[in-house]
């Protein structure tokens, strides 16, 4: 055998299903790099406004005040409804702004990406914490309302960070599916806005469950069926009613089926992105 | 059904037809390339514009995936193919230096150690803390390869970057270059600088329309370049001599 037979290949492609444990191992060893790229997000999101920081409480607020006015004053109130929404609000812009930014992340970053190779799952691990951290800083808002309507801390206080994570996997997921494709056909992105029209609107964000599953209305006994075609919708319920700290109206094993769709999303884009993201470079 | 509707109908299926299902135009950028970069050599590669020699830089620093065949390395080789890659408009030439750092493989703490030599090596102390923006594009090239100065690959491939900046930062970023190519063990370089190669090369390759067209001693490889000498002339068993 020549000696040159015995070298390493270099950027092999990667067997299909060793996709997840690549990036896990790639994120833990380029730690280093990862924090530089949330200082950069960060720094770069409100460079040049006067306001600064103060945008991550203030963008959210004002979207909110819009729909409270929209809907409260509209159709009236009930207990606690601004707090309800304002937390979907603030739990459905994680998942859209996480899902879009990390299935933009190829092509936001091609003039990096084609001058130094490091591994490029580094952009969505970075942009997941950057979201992380202006979500925190966005539910700074909420306090006021806690304070007005009151919260108890009980077991049902850590539905709130499961929804969180329910609500990232299923975001990475979705977004390291369709990242390659969608930097050769930008079709996808532009499909994806409208698919994100349709989730907020037919989520539990502007409505409650209550509203529509009633027996006057659409049969509760369906409620199942809908939770288990919109996984989403379980992780928004679980966040809410973990503000709250009370049990949510969902059965268990809608909890665990959400969960292990998430999983399933995270696992194949996870896949697919480390299969095919060396591969799209070229076209880009 | 009127003629018209179906003459449009029969053109717009043609049209979405032809964009699905092609044909569609593609381009070969390299076509069976086959080398050997030797540990401890210096390696220069010609071509005119668009023969293929920023491509193939690519493949072998790992940024592009052959479609076919495969580059073999025990280490991955860092490709120096412009300056200031990576940087943002919106941080300031410190931040910048810093991210740049941490891409290069380097922690916060020997940054912060090497930051003051970088400063005072850039000559931008009176800018470093003011957004990449307002420089312009000498003070920019000055920052982009201020971020290298630290940096000293084992295999360093070199994209026509020589020298930047100003005539009175040129000097200074040739010698901060020549230093790296001093302290990489291997080293391919693509140039236009002809002299240079001849001078600093052990072999050279030349590129056209993505294939190799002679590969051997610096002198006779630039002189089928000039069409001085034909590409036979320039001993075939020299290609790819495995050791």
């Amino acid at each position: 055998m020549d000696k040159e037979e015995l070298l390493p290949v270099m950027n092999e492609p990667n067997p299909f299903f060793k996709g997840p444990s690549e990036i896990i191992k790639n994120s833990f060893q380029n730690k280093k790099m990862i924090k530089q790229f949330i200082k950069r997000d960060f720094k770069n999101k409100y460079r040049g406004s006067l306001l600064g920081y103060f945008w991550s409480l203030l963008a959210p607020f004002m979207q909110c005040m819009v729909y409270y006015l929209l809907i409260v004053f509209w159709r009236g109130g009930y207990e606690r409804k601004p707090l309800w929404l304002f937390g979907g609000i603030l739990a459905f812009g994680l998942f859209r702004d996480l899902t879009k930014t990390t299935m933009d992340g190829l092509t936001r970053n091609i003039g990096l990406i084609k001058k130094l190779y490091f591994p490029r799952e580094l952009f969505a691990v970075s942009t997941m914490f950057s979201q992380w951290i202006i979500l925190s800083l966005s539910l700074v808002i909420l306090i006021p309302l806690l304070l007005k309507y009151g919260f108890t801390i009980s077991f049902y206080t850590l539905l709130f960070p499961l929804g969180l994570l329910g609500i990232t996997m299923i975001a990475l997921g979705i977004g390291w599916m369709f990242c390659c494709a969608n930097a050769v056909y930008s079709d996808i992105g532009m499909t994806l806005r409208y698919v994100f029209t349709g989730l907020f609107f037919g989520s539990p964000i502007l409505w409650r469950i209550e509203d529509f599953f009633s027996p006057s209305k659409i049969p509760p006994e369906y409620l199942t069926t809908y939770f288990y075609c919109n996984p989403l919708a379980v992780f928004l319920t679980m966040f809410r009613y973990g503000l709250d700290g009370v049990a949510p109206p969902l059965p268990l094993m809608n909890i665990i089926v959400a969960f292990v769709t998430a999983f399933v999303f995270l696992l194949t884009g996870m896949c697919i992105f480390k299969r095919y993201e060396a591969g799209v470079i070229q076209s880009i | 059904m009127p003629d018209g509707f179906k003459t449009a109908m029969r053109s717009i299926g043609g049209f979405i037809g032809k964009k699905i299902f092609g044909p569609h135009r593609t381009y070969s950028a390299l076509k069976d390339i086959s080398f050997t970069l030797r540990e401890g050599e210096m390696l220069g590669v010609i071509g005119k514009n668009g023969s293929g020699k920023s491509t193939l830089m690519q493949c072998m620093a790992g940024i592009f995936r052959p479609t076919s065949g495969i580059v073999r390395s025990e280490i991955n080789p860092f490709l120096l193919a412009g300056v200031g890659t990576g940087y943002s408009a919106s941080l300031t030439g410190k931040e910048n230096l810093m991210l740049y750092g941490s891409m290069l493989g380097l922690t916060e703490e020997e940054i912060n150690e090497l930051m003051p030599a970088m400063i005072e090596f850039s000559e931008l102390e009176d800018f470093i803390d003011e957004p990449m923006k307002t420089y312009s594009s000498g003070m920019k090239a000055r920052l982009g390869i201020t971020g290298l100065a630290s940096f000293k690959p084992d295999v360093l491939l070199i994209d026509e970057v020589l020298g930047v900046g100003d005539p009175t930062f040129k000097e200074k970023s040739q010698k901060l270059i020549m230093d790296m190519i001093d302290n990489a063990s291997t080293v391919m370089m693509a140039s236009q600088s002809f002299n240079l190669l001849k001078d600093m090369c052990d072999r050279i390759i030349m590129l056209e329309k993505g294939e190799i067209i002679a590969l051997g001693d610096p002198s006779d490889v630039i002189d089928v370049f000039h069409g001085r000498k034909d590409p036979s002339e320039v001993s075939p068993e020299k290609r790819d001599e495995c050791e």
